[in-house]
């Protein structure tokens, strides 16, 4: 208790080192702590952000059964069964209550003899609370019925209609009255599970089969009775809020017990549970582990950079106490009794700065995962915790002991006169050197090879200390010509600085620590840098508007009246579509509009924002000709010789939706003859007339038929149709738009008075064609670098490759070159909207309708949009895409790094100022002897500053020249793991951000060197010397 | 020094004594060829000019300097081979040293009393109850009235004593002190060397005190002047002697210095069992 009084007052007398060692132990302590804190919050918002964002069918446990092979039961039997299974407690710590619905997947409504469609018939349980009836009553008793808005609408299903459902083979059961209109859009998922009532897709290819309609939602009293192939289906929801890190184990263990398929011999009915989320979560292992790589690495850097901290402190703080230490042996204690004096107020130093350094941690991981994480994530307190701290203290007290040594084995009169020079000998330790030296070689090494053990992860702090011990060896020989260089010269205070540098090594010390935080946050700055721009860049990529609005639509043409009617001047939205074709996608953009407002690149395929537009859309030599409700018109055949096969005159024109339909309008007589052609979806709206095809029959062989054919007196529904109006060169030989595309085709031989005049040849291989010019043979497109270089046709009229298109068919296009596509990125395909529809249709098939929108597009679009009549069904931005990139495992590796860097930063300033308050009483006897000497303060000053900043200077070269090392070894692997399929990587430097830390680190380090020097050279009075009298 | 009896004083012999020290690549003695004998409870002070070695003799007196050729006798005990334990545990309770500057004697952020315990920590545990508790030591020695003033409020002369205190503090034999009265004033000198007269007497303690004062030699009894490494007079009750040493070398005294400047040559005379010196004529 003595001695501990004693220690205490010992560190008050020395209030300002003492503080600055605790400060400096705390920083130590924290940043050792907040590494593996930050880490174990950071897999715990990267799991929670996951289970968060991931569509319910993956994390959700869905249980079902089926009446098919199993009839022996009835609906409400299968549906005890299912809710049984779902009901499994072992989930219950993490979902919610399961659904419950029966539904027969493929009924067909039918009012009558009229089938609507094909629809999903269903009872959800908490069904009428769990959607918005607009009219009419929810269905509360077998034999009713709700239909959606749409089919109510569409199909003219109103209110108080009786209808078949089509789910049984009996009748009765099978009528229902309609009772209630419901909004699609209004359904609960808590109700609906993983189902969702807005269904409607109309029918498919070319008009075949039925529309597809949303669900009509009925009474489980109908499908109680129904001996249709009844599904029960329960789904219990994720809720992601209450899952932490600990919980992941756990949880997949437990879902997979539940989905374990069940033995078929149980008696009952069969039922299964299925759940995307074991496989999810393994999935999001890699990301766990990069966290956790880049933990260890940071963690095992900043104790690292900790234990060289607090050996630096605690050897400066046991050399200042060297007089007090010398005591102790004058008085005969003996060493173990001297070591714990000597050791003491270290120790309680380090002991203090334990829990205050957690707790420093600890607040800064909780305002950390405040800003940076995902809401409701936890900060708690791992093994790993515990023993980098341990580990960290641990250091300090061998950092203290070998401070000790020196101090034990030091002549006590020595020690008394303050003269350390011997044992700061001691520091330098070939051994060391050569140890950092080889594991920093050896680090660089794996990281070349690609390798991720725990020698590579933490090469950039071992590049960096080998870096500062190599500093240690040259510079006092670099002093020592500086000496000899400055003897003579009136240079007083260069003279003292390189006297002083040359003859005290283990000032430099503070070299070997400046190195290693520089190079620590060097290295994380870049790596920060660069990475979070490329981050950027693949979510402007992915995105490829700064704000995408997923709409829906009726057809290509009727998006881009609603988005041209809101934006007129093209700057703040654009319309685009994309379809999944299988083979990578093709995405149709307004290509007018593209280059002024995507936020995608241009140049990532080539091109630049200003040649875009032309460039998938060059100017056509012909406006689109339309055509109304039917076609008619006089043709003359004018065969050579006998005239070969027959030639079947076709037309092909194409509607509004963008549907395109083919109709033959008869076969050619020779001489003159008028054909007529009803052309049903032209009525409503005008058609764009696509082309005249000339073909022989499919089925039979033929002989080539050569002639002349006068097309004119073409009339439709509005009148006469001028086929002249396009001009000779409106038309041209061939049609690529058609369902199989006619490359060659008829030879336009003269256009006069709405005349149109063609030689044309068909062969049993080749049918003949004119088109209207009003979009390129070949449709210009990019494609994604997967698809390979620029055909060699580039900029010909050759064929590059066939897309397939809006419609499903597969049409010649023109690749203009390959590179990174929006949304696509390096797979499928671009093209323009507009000629991308006339070159190749729509078909119903499901399209992505998108509003691209500027970042300076204001507020008021998105409710212009939905006036004009497009429903908005989801949003996309860049901003949130980024943030949602940020928030991966590796970003959040990268910005465990760049705390590191601060912590490194810290201390290194720190550690710097603790220094020079340490020494500044061993000091100060030097400079007071010069002062008696008669040295002027200010040349003392001078000489103390050059020194401290040398040796800053010295630190910092060193520290950014390793960081940058480091990250040009370390962070392409660790980019290219992220970031590609994106656009073009950048793997930095990133000088700016680089240059500007170290300009402020540079400033700190000048302010801090600058009060060391001022402060000790004002202790150093010559009243000093009559201690140290001999 | 215990509680209830004073300590007995040790005796000190140096036979030969030498300590060689090496600055840069010169090889300088400070010490050549010292014999001294002191006896227990005497009072000694070390009188000489800078550099004559004295407090290096000092210095090997009490264990901190090895000597490098000669014996150095502390009691019974030849201590110049002795290993730092034995040194330590010497220094812990037979010697106790004061050093050039009162405060390196003492932890500045302590009082007297902790310093004295301090000083108590070297004992062993069972030790440390028979040696005189902090403030009755202070007590003894008259500085109880400054025993809980914190080093730095005390004078120069009032720490001086306490450095004192502190080094016989363990009940030494023998008390070394490198000029304990330097930079004082004469009322604080005068204190210092009462104080050191009340630890002779009342404790029988051994002293040696290294000085440049002859005032303080005077009063402590016993002079032993050094030149140039090596004890050229002695002095007793006034009485000064010249000492021949084994090179059979004498050191004139200074007053016959000022006249006999060196080089001078002499013509040395036997008169019975005196020598008789006079300067050559030729």
């Amino acid at each position: 208790m003595e001695a501990l009084r004693l220690s205490l007052r010992g560190l008050r007398w020395r209030a300002g080192s003492s503080l600055a060692v605790l400060v400096v132990a705390v920083i130590a302590m924290a940043g050792a702590a907040l590494g593996p804190l930050y880490a174990r919050s950071a897999s715990e918002s990267l799991v929670r952000d996951g289970l968060a964002t991931s569509p319910p069918v993956t994390t959700a446990v869905q249980s079902r059964g089926n009446i098919a092979g199993q009839t022996d039961f009835k609906p409400d039997q299968l549906a005890d069964a299912v809710l049984q299974r779902a009901r499994d407690p072992r989930l219950d710590p993490w979902y919610g209550a399961p659904t419950l619905a029966l539904v027969v997947l493929q009924g067909t409504p039918r009012i009558g003899d009229r089938v609507l469609g094909q629809a999903q018939v269903g009872w959800h349980e908490g069904q009428c609370g769990g959607v918005t009836v607009t009219s009419g009553r929810c269905p509360a008793s077998a034999g009713e019925a709700m239909v959606s808005h749409r089919t109510s609408r569409d199909n003219d299903v109103p209110v108080g209609t009786t209808m078949q459902l089509g789910i049984t083979s009996d009748p009765f059961a099978d009528r229902v009255t309609v009772v209630g209109v419901y909004d699609a859009a209004t359904a609960d998922p808590r109700v609906w599970g993983l189902d969702r009532p807005s269904q409607f897709q109309p029918a498919g290819g070319n008009g075949d089969g039925p529309d597809t309609l949303d669900e009509i939602v009925v009474d489980r009293g109908t499908m109680s009775r129904s001996n249709g192939d009844v599904a029960a289906v329960s789904v219990r929801f994720l809720d992601a809020s209450v899952v932490h890190l600990a919980d992941v184990e756990p949880l997949k263990d437990t879902v997979t017990a539940v989905t374990v398929t069940p033995d078929p011999t149980e008696p009952g009915p069969r039922t299964l549970s299925i759940s995307g989320l074991p496989d999810y979560l393994d999935s999001l292992q890699p990301q766990l582990d990069s966290v956790a790589s880049a933990s260890f690495a940071v963690t095992a850097q900043l104790v690292l950079l900790s234990w060289f901290v607090l050996f630096l402190v605690i050897s400066a703080t046991s050399e200042e106490r060297s007089g007090e230490i010398a005591l102790a042996k004058l008085r005969g204690m003996t060493p173990g009794a001297t070591l714990a004096f000597g050791l003491a107020e270290p120790v309680l130093l380090l002991l203090l700065a334990l829990p205050i350094g957690f707790l420093v941690a600890y607040v800064a991981d909780r305002f950390l995962t405040s800003f940076y994480l995902v809401e409701g994530t936890t900060v708690s307190v791992s093994a790993a915790v515990v023993v980098a701290l341990l580990v960290c203290l641990l250091g300090g007290a061998a950092a203290a002991g070998l401070a000790a040594r020196g101090i034990l084995t030091a002549p006590v009169l020595e020690q008394l006169r303050r003269t350390g020079g011997r044992r700061a000998r001691l520091v330098r330790s070939s051994a060391i050197d050569a140890g950092a030296v080889a594991l920093a070689a050896a680090g660089v090494y794996e990281l070349k090879k690609g390798g991720s053990d725990a020698l590579a992860l933490i090469a950039p702090g071992l590049i960096a200390l080998a870096a500062g011990l190599l500093a240690v060896r040259v510079l006092p020989w670099l002093a020592r010509i500086e000496v000899a260089r400055t003897r003579r010269a009136p240079q007083v205070a260069s003279f003292l600085a390189s006297r002083n540098i040359a003859r005290r090594p283990s000032g430099l010390r503070i070299v070997v620590l400046l190195s290693l935080a520089v190079g620590l946050a060097v290295f994380a700055v870049d790596g920060w840098v660069v990475s979070a721009s490329n981050r950027a860049e693949l979510a402007r990529a992915e995105v490829g508007g700064v704000t995408v609005l997923h709409v829906r639509a009726p057809s290509p043409g009727a998006l881009l009246s609603a988005v041209s009617s809101v934006d007129p001047t093209g700057t703040d939205a654009m319309a685009a579509v994309e379809s999944d074709n299988g083979s990578g996608g093709l995405l149709a953009v307004d290509a007018s509009r593209i280059g002024s407002l995507a936020a995608w690149d241009p140049t990532w395929v080539g091109s630049t924002r200003t040649l875009i537009g032309s460039v998938l859309h060059p100017p056509q030599q012909s406006s689109p000709l339309v055509v109304h409700g039917r076609l008619s018109l006089k043709a003359t055949w004018t065969p050579q010789g006998q005239g070969g096969s027959p030639v079947t005159l076709g037309v092909a024109v194409r509607a509004a939706s963008g549907l395109g339909t083919e109709v033959a309008m008869g076969v050619l007589q020779r001489g003159a003859a008028t054909y007529t052609v009803s052309l049903p979806s032209c009525v409503d709206e005008p058609c764009t007339f696509t082309a005249f095809t000339f073909t022989h029959p499919i089925a039979v062989p033929s002989e080539k038929s050569v002639g002349t054919v006068v097309l004119g007196d073409a009339v439709d529904a509005a009148g006469p149709v001028d086929l002249s109006s396009v001009g000779q060169s409106g038309w041209r030989s061939g049609a690529s738009s058609l369902a199989s595309p006619i490359l060659a085709g008829g030879t336009i031989t003269s256009l006069a008075g709405g005349r149109l005049t063609l030689a044309i040849e068909v062969t049993h291989f080749d049918d003949a064609a004119i088109e209207v010019a009003d979009h390129p043979l070949l449709l210009p497109v990019f494609q994604g670098t997967n698809h390979g270089d620029v055909g060699s046709s580039a900029g010909t009229a050759a064929v590059d490759d066939v897309v397939e298109g809006l419609d499903g068919r597969f049409t010649p296009v023109q690749l203009v070159s390959s590179g990174i596509l929006p949304q696509l990125l390096r797979s499928g395909t671009v093209a323009d909207l507009q000629l991308t529809v006339l070159a190749m249709g729509t078909a119903p098939n499901p399209l992505d309708y998108q509003v691209w929108l500027s970042g300076d597009a204001p507020a008021s679009t998105t409710a212009a949009l939905k006036a004009a009549g497009l429903d908005i069904l989801s949003t996309q931005s860049v901003d949130v895409r980024t943030a949602e990139l940020d928030r991966s495992g590796t970003a959040l590796a990268l910005r465990l790094f760049l705390l590191a860097a601060l912590v490194a930063l810290v201390l290194g300033a720190g550690t710097l100022l603790a220094n020079s308050y340490v020494v500044i009483r061993r000091r100060a006897y030097e400079l007071a002897a010069l002062r008696a000497l008669g040295a002027p303060r200010s040349v003392l000053v001078r000489a103390a500053r050059r020194e401290q900043v040398v040796l800053a200077l010295a630190g910092l070269l060193l520290g950014a020249a390793s960081g940058l090392g480091a990250a040009a070894v370390a962070l392409p692997p660790l980019i290219d793991a992220t970031g590609s399929g994106g656009p073009p990587l950048w793997y930095g430097p990133a000088w700016l951000p680089v240059v500007a830390v170290l300009v402020v680190v540079l400033v700190l380090l000048v302010v801090v060197s600058d009060i060391g020097a001022r402060r000790t050279v004002r202790r150093a009075l010559p009243e000093l010397l009559r201690q140290v009298q001999e | 020094m215990t509680a209830d009896r004073a300590s007995d004083g040790l005796a000190v012999r140096c036979e030969e004594l030498v300590h060689i020290y090496r600055t840069g690549d010169l090889d300088v003695v400070a010490v050549r060829g010292v014999d001294l004998v002191v006896e227990p409870g005497e009072k000694v002070a070390l009188l000489g000019p800078s550099g004559s070695g004295k407090s290096t003799l000092l210095g090997m007196l009490g264990g901190l300097i090895p000597p490098s050729a000669g014996q150095v006798w502390v009691g019974d005990e030849e201590i110049g081979g002795m290993p730092e334990r034995a040194l330590l545990r010497m220094r812990a309770q037979r010697v106790g040293l004061v050093l050039q500057g009162a405060a390196r004697n003492l932890l500045p952020y302590a009082t007297p009393v902790d310093n004295v315990r301090f000083a108590h920590r070297s004992l062993p545990k069972f030790r440390r109850r028979e040696v005189m508790q902090p403030l009755e030591l202070l007590d003894a020695l008259g500085l109880g009235a400054v025993a809980d003033t914190p080093v730095p409020r005390l004078s120069g002369g009032e720490q001086q004593r306490v450095a004192l205190a502190v080094a016989v503090a363990n009940g030494p034999g023998l008390v070394l002190a490198d000029e304990p009265t330097s930079q004082l004033d004469h009322p604080a000198r005068d204190a210092v060397l009462d104080l050191i007269d009340v630890v002779n007497e009342r404790f029988g303690t051994t002293i040696i005190v290294v000085t440049h004062d002859p005032e303080v030699g005077e009063r402590l009894g016993r002079t032993v002047t050094m030149r140039y490494g090596r004890v050229g007079q002695e002095g007793r009750s006034g009485e000064q002697f010249a000492v021949v040493g084994k090179d059979g070398s004498v050191h004139l005294p200074d007053d016959i210095l000022e006249d006999w400047l060196p080089g001078t040559r002499v013509v040395v005379e036997r008169d019975g069992v005196d020598l008789r010196l006079r300067r050559s004529e030729s």
